[in-house]
């Protein structure tokens, strides 16, 4: 008994540019990042949600357990997160917009298939509302321990997009802008919440449907006989077709041709492997986003991301009420790296600080993409909670003198 | 260009096209063959036995998909001119049930080994078939991880060697049937390699069932299983299905227990009905559906009195603020002691 | 159509010339004798493995092993007894290298 339209409804996810029926009025609500998130997949057409519980990315879930059987999709929750990240996947290759959440636990079992996904260049959601680690470490606080796991965690060679919301108004938008872009590179997106964003409680605009801009997927228009699922368009990204509609395609995680056929040998590996990177690499201009704040005068700058940049905004203001010339980077596209745009501020400002809820992970890539050009000091926090103001005032001092 | 892409649609059993090629041709990927498999292998006859399945049924080659996971079985759907996905070592079950519940018009059929179905993807098949998903899955057993070398497996028999018990196997093996049907399966078979006629009609009977199938294939590794522990060719486990294999349909899988000698228990042992997840998924899609409809009615003026409206669906309440939405210049300067003050919003978490 | 392989193969390994391939052996069916039900065993020599199923296992014994090699070094089964051919396809489940198969003879209504 499949509910009448249902399959037609789940294809249209995917391949239509509007807002399907399912989003909330436009109006200003009161959610937490996690409903928000939920809400902002919603927004997005996102109709397939394998699930496994984890704090503090439950909420999540729970929203869309709630919610999607009314919006005409799919929520079911899986067994583990080995199962919720492969689940999405096939969802994905059958026509839906699929999705899932987790956090540290559960984003290293999501590690092994975000790699299926990559190689399968398959377009799919993964929020991760970090916490604290190693291991279990501290389920209900906040961390930001995952963001070089993100970028590597998967074994072999990639490129990843990973976005950071840094208030639930961002989790709403940033889920809808992590759909549009794993559509448009054909790729897995990362939103990296954290616990501190996922639990807090804003005032979140959900916009008229019709303000919100979706991209398709990519699928193909070639007939069935003359379509092979890996011949990338210019930009260096295949479109793609739907399981079910005739194509008959193959397609595997062993390295594979444009036919999706293994190819074992050098050759194949280069051809494939920097594609999967260039395709990423080489339109990073339309996947990068960040946020200056104070910048055209500073004379150091507070680099952060997600919920630290939060702290660093007010830090800021406080450094400027001392004196202290002080300005904003905030990174909303952390993966790729913007390396031109940390290289540029590092030639303008006497110090780059950088708070981070970790033991200094994004900071390596600051003092990589700075090139010595200005000093880059960390500002370490092993989670739990948030750097306090003066603490990170104290490092603008001391960096400045 | 896409060497020949078949007609579309069906074709009888018996009635052969002309004598331009082998009839499993058309739903081979016949550039790439030869196939993978040793000689003596039985993945090939499994993977013959299913072609010939998909002809004689009738089932639209369209809405067929395959999926595999990791080994020598594992490349079963890269060899079948069907939608196809190879994926990762035991997540041929959760992928597929992706696919089919994404879009529940496919048949979706899981061929993969016993190391992958049973024991790095173990869970999932015991929660696949708890769930009674809708798919078939064929597990190939030949005792051993055979795409890594012969090494022992979830399924070898006990005191039986393999690479990493060379001393012969402590283990008890799992009995297949047994697991499956009492997590939950509604259809159950085991048959040996050599009963390709009754395979395939079990192959068919899957295709056309609604819930979770899982056919176990007794399968000969001469290269790696056989060759460690003398037992000759591939020829030689055929002789030995042929003498020891005793069919009993309806048979309790309890007792399909298997050594390396002794008899094989074959048949169909389970095949029953039960609810799907779809089904009680739409089931609950319609009731919601319903009740949102019901309370619609009762919030007209002069509505029905409030019913027992079970399901509450989340709804948006109070008054949407149609305010402009900050633009990020806006939000500069924006510290966490200044969230949301004074907003006059309304809380919408689900019920 | 494209069989995929081995249209370079020209010559047995035994050095007997072989015609285009793949090759099949087809024998008239006599169609005087009893209406029973006959098949027409086809056979394509170069994807054999020589796993020796369909002649172990057919009901018949319609197949031998022949002495010649193909293009991988395996003895590819012969039809030795076309006639008794029952058309039961068991060597054509059975076969993993799908080398082996059935056309139902004229005479009994098959194309
Ligand atoms: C996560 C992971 N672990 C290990 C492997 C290595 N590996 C590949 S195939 C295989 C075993 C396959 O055995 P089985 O499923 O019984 O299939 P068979 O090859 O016997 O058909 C293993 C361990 C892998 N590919 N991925
Ligand atoms: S190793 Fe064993 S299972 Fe794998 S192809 Fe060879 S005979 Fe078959
Ligand atoms: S069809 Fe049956 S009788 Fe004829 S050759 Fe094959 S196995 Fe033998
Ligand atoms: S069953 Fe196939 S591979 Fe084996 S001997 Fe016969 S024709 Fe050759």
């Amino acid at each position: 008994m499949v509910s009448a339209g249902w399959v037609e409804r789940i294809k249209e996810s995917s391949s239509e540019a509007k807002v399907l029926p399912g989003i909330l009025r436009p109006g200003a609500y009161f959610f937490n990042g996690d409903e928000a998130a939920a809400e902002g997949a919603i927004a997005a057409n996102g109709r397939f949600f394998a699930a496994y519980p984890i704090t503090p990315a439950t909420e999540i879930a729970e929203r869309c357990a709630a919610r999607f059987p009314e919006c005409g999709g799919m929520f079911i929750q899986m067994e583990d997160e080995l199962a919720a990240m492969n689940c999405i996947l096939g969802a994905a290759w059958a026509g839906a917009k699929a999705l899932t959440s987790t956090s540290g636990p559960g984003f290293s079992l999501m590690m092994e298939n975000l790699g299926l996904g990559i190689m399968l260049e398959t377009p799919v959601v993964l929020a991760n509302v970090q916490r604290a680690g190693p291991s279990t470490g501290l389920p209900t606080s906040v961390g930001q321990q995952d963001m070089m796991q993100a970028r590597w965690g998967s074994h072999g060679d990639y490129e990843i997009i990973a976005l950071c919301p840094d208030s639930p108004q961002e989790c709403f938008d940033l889920m809808i802008r992590a759909f549009n872009l794993s559509e448009q590179f054909r790729t897995p997106v990362l939103l990296m919440s954290d616990e501190t964003i996922g639990h807090m409680t804003e005032k979140v605009i959900i916009p008229p449907a019709e303000e919100i801009e979706l991209v398709p997927r990519r699928y193909t228009r070639a007939a069935p006989g003359d379509y092979w699922p890996y011949v990338p368009d210019e930009d260096l990204v295949p479109p793609m077709a739907r399981a079910g509609t005739g194509y008959r395609y193959h397609v595997t995680g062993l390295t594979h041709d444009h036919r999706g056929y293994p190819d074992l040998d050098a050759e194949g590996q280069h051809q494939l492997l920097w594609r999967l990177k260039n395709k990423i690499l080489q339109n990073q201009k339309k996947i990068l986003s960040f946020e200056m704040a104070r910048m055209d005068d500073a004379e150091v700058c507070l680099l952060a991301y997600g919920c630290s940049s939060r702290v660093a905004r007010s830090v800021m203001e406080l450094a400027r009420e001392r004196g202290i010339r002080a300005g904003l980077l905030r990174l909303i596209t952390v993966w790729p790296f913007p390396d031109d745009l940390v290289r540029d501020v590092a030639g303008r400002v006497k110090a780059i600080i950088v708070p981070e809820i970790n033991l200094g992970q994004i900071v390596r890539e600051v003092e990589r993409a700075a090139r010595g050009r200005t000093k880059v000091v960390s500002v370490p926090h092993a989670g739990g909670g948030l750097h306090t103001e003066p603490a990170v005032l104290q490092v603008i001092e001391e960096a400045l003198r | 260009m896409n060497p020949e892409t078949p007609k579309k649609g069906t074709d009888g059993g018996d009635e052969l096209p002309g004598s331009d090629g082998h009839p499993m041709d058309r739903i081979l990927r016949m550039d790439r063959m030869p196939h993978i498999w040793c000689p003596g292998c039985g993945l090939g006859t499994t993977v013959s036995c299913f072609a010939l399945a998909v002809n004689e049924c009738g089932i639209d080659y369209d809405k067929l998909c395959v999926v595999s996971g990791i080994g020598c079985t594992g490349r079963a759907a890269g060899y079948l001119r069907l939608d196809g996905y190879h994926t990762t070592h035991g997540r041929a079950i959760p992928f597929a049930t992706g696919l089919h519940l994404a879009n529940p018009d496919l048949k979706v059929v899981v061929i993969s080994g016993d190391g992958d179905l049973s024991a790095i993807g173990g869970n999932h098949l015991i929660h696949a078939a708890r769930r009674n998903l809708n798919l078939v899955v064929i597990c190939v057993n030949n005792f051993i991880y055979g795409m890594t070398g012969g090494q022992v497996a979830p399924t070898t028999p006990e005191g039986m060697k393999a690479t990493t018990s060379p001393f012969g196997c402590l283990e008890h093996p799992f009995n297949l049937p047994y697991l499956a049907s009492s997590s939950g399966a509604t259809l159950v078979a085991r048959w040996t390699t050599l009963d390709v006629r009754q395979m395939v009609n079990t192959f068919k009977k899957a295709f056309m069932k609604k819930g979770f199938s899982f056919i176990e294939v007794i399968s000969p590794c001469p290269e790696l299983y056989m060759r460690r522990n003398k037992l000759g060719d591939g020829l030689a486990m055929m002789k030995r299905f042929q003498s020891d294999r005793l069919v009993k349909h309806g048979a309790d899988p309890k007792e399909a227990d298997l050594g390396a000698t002794g008899k094989i228990l074959v048949g169909e042992f389970v095949n029953l009905d039960r609810s799907t997840y779809a089904d009680a998924y739409f089931r609950m899609v319609s009731q919601l559906a319903e009740a949102k409809s019901v309370r619609k009615e009762e919030a007209k003026p002069g509505g029905k009195s409030p019913a027992q409206a079970g399901a509450k669906a989340p709804e948006a309440v109070g008054e949407p603020k149609a305010k402009p939405r900050p633009a990020e210049g806006d939000r500069e300067g924006r510290g966490p002691e200044k969230k949301a003050a004074g907003t006059p919003a309304v809380a919408t978490s689900p019920p | 159509m494209d069989s995929g392989y081995p249209e370079k193969l020209t010559m047995q390994m035994d050095g007997t010339p072989q015609a285009e391939s793949p090759q099949f052996w087809r024998k008239p069916i006599d169609e005087g004798k009893a209406p029973k039900l006959v098949g027409v065993v086809l056979m394509i020599p170069e994807r054999c493995k020589g796993c020796g199923w369909c002649v172990e296992f057919c009901p018949r014994k319609v197949l031998v092993i022949s002495e010649r090699f193909n293009i991988k070094g395996y003895h590819y089964p012969r039809v030795a007894k076309p006639e008794e051919c029952v058309d039961c396809r068991l060597c054509e489940r059975l076969c993993p290298e799908f080398a082996i198969y059935l056309k139902r003879s004229p005479a009994q209504g098959g194309s």
